[in-house]
């Protein structure tokens, strides 16, 4: 039976500065438009380059993800937080480019890591980028982790970035990921454990 | 095991902060689970690792540029948006064009002069268009196709009407004739009626039998049977000769009577006779 997604719309939009600009763009106030870009690009820039490493199509991204807040102006409702919305479109638009740019392996394999086969099929690392291995080999601690997170499935690493680095709350974290808050507790509980087998060299290393 | 349970469930909530200070009440369970203890620390590691991923590095005005690019993008758009909307609300059609086009169909030639519709009526304009081209050699090839259907019907017994008699007249015509020569048939094949016991067979070249012989058919009678075979005034060319079919119907009418009161006379006794074989001869070849 599928869990009831909880109700977290009711997150006091009123008070998020993003619903605030919006509201006053949409009465008139040109302004608060610039003023939204300037609060929100740097964010939506991270999450984008931690979700999908250091590609060059970032900043296009971030604009395209402006340009769907431009066409949402007239029907959008605050019905949540403002972040919590762009995050949404953020991680569409980062999923479809993906998509689109081929990076996106599907691997089929016998055999796979517990039950999450699909996630041990996107943990295999590609030859376009450093594995986890090799950028540890090569002394990059930062790289390896890089890596690591990289090899996640989107899911996972969309849930562990805004758990982690952004510090959303779950609840918040589903209304992104169209998920429910147990999915995502799950979805990040299996991220940390994916974490562990990939940066295993260095883990016994922190604990020595 | 419980204690195991609990503490790890408030492990997952202290990685995302929603636990602070946990590990301190923690304490006491980590001296004694050497399992949560290793889970402890490897979370604790790895976050340790992830915190030490740095801030992506923000380009340069980066939100000055997204907003520039922003606008225009947004101003190539309205600039599209209004071509689209000049060329939807016909902004584009010359002034007074409905009006020459009007003019020029009713063959006005009083248009304003240099408009393209200016002196053009609608009979130049159906002159314009193209004869549609007739293929080469229809007429014969319709006509051989018309062929065979003409054969056949010179086959038919009312070949050679032209025009031909009406369809329910050639019917009514045939109807006729075949019930007469089914009557006249029955009639003359019918069997001798069987004489009362005691009657005495009438003797050959008697008195009696001279006047219960039969009779020969009356010629007049055969000459109207004869009319039956006369098949071309059933297919009359002219309508002159329609006068003809009907007054052979006439011809029946009394064949059929004179039929009658023959059978009547001569009882059926003799029917076996000459006249009786030719009537069945009759009989067979209007039936084929």
């Amino acid at each position: 039976m599928k869990e009831q997604r909880p109700d977290h719309d009711q997150a006091e939009p009123e008070e998020d500065l993003g619903v605030t600009l919006m509201l006053r763009w949409q009465a008139g106030d040109e302004a608060a438009f610039t003023e939204l870009v300037e609060a929100y690009s740097g964010r939506v820039f991270s999450l984008l380059t931690r979700f999908l490493g250091p590609v060059a199509q970032r900043e296009d991204l971030v604009q395209d993800v402006f340009m769907r807040v431009l066409r949402a102006k007239e029907r959008y409702t605050p019905t949540a937080r403002f972040s919590t919305w762009i995050y949404r479109i953020t991680f569409n638009l980062a999923t479809n480019h993906r998509e689109r740019a081929g990076l996106r392996r599907h691997l089929s394999l016998d055999q796979g890591v517990g039950e999450d086969r699909t996630a041990f099929a996107e943990l295999v690392p590609d030859e376009t980028t450093l594995s986890p291995e090799e950028a540890l080999n090569q002394g990059d601690v930062v790289a390896a982790v890089r890596a690591a997170i990289e090899r996640l499935p989107e899911t996972q690493r969309m849930a562990l970035i805004l758990a982690r680095y952004d510090e959303l709350p779950y609840a918040e974290i589903a209304v992104v990921l169209d998920s429910s808050e147990k999915a995502i507790k799950s979805l990040v509980h299996r991220a940390r454990e994916n974490l562990r087998v990939l940066l295993a060299p260095l883990l016994e290393e922190e604990v020595a | 095991m419980n204690a195991c349970l609990l503490f790890r469930s408030r492990l997952e909530a202290a990685l995302i902060g929603e636990l602070h200070g946990a590990p301190v009440l923690w304490h006491d369970h980590l001296v004694g689970c050497s399992a949560c203890r290793e889970l402890f620390e490897a979370e604790e590691a790895l976050d340790h690792l992830l915190a030490c991923l740095p801030e992506p590095e923000l380009p340069l005005a980066l939100a000055k540029r997204v907003v520039r690019r922003l606008q225009r993008e947004q101003h190539a758009t309205s600039k599209l948006d209004d071509a689209l909307d000049a060329a939807l609300a016909g902004n584009d059609v010359p002034a007074g064009l409905a009006d020459r086009v009007l003019a020029g169909l009713a063959g006005e030639r009083s248009a304003p002069a240099g408009s393209e519709l200016s002196g053009v009526t609608l009979d130049d304009l159906l002159g314009q268009v193209p004869a549609p081209e007739i293929p080469s050699g229809l007429s014969a090839r319709v006509l051989a196709n018309l062929e065979p259907v003409e054969v056949a019907a010179s086959t038919s017994p009312f070949a050679g009407a032209s025009p031909r008699p009406l369809p329910f007249f050639r019917f009514g015509l045939a109807a006729a004739a075949s019930v007469l020569a089914m009557f006249v048939g029955y009639r003359l094949w019918q069997p001798a009626p069987e004489l009362p016991n005691g009657t005495p067979m009438v003797a050959e070249n008697t008195p009696e039998a001279d006047r219960l012989a039969p009779e020969q058919p009356d010629p007049e009678l055969l000459a109207s049977l004869d009319l039956l075979e006369e098949w071309d005034l059933l297919v009359a060319d002219t309508p002159a000769d329609l006068d003809v079919v009907l007054g052979s119907l006439d011809d029946v009418e009394t064949e059929l009577l004179l039929l009658d009161s023959y059978v009547t006379s001569t009882g059926s006794a003799t029917g076996n006779g000459a006249g009786g074989d030719g009537a069945a001869s009759r009989n067979d070849e209007e039936e084929g």
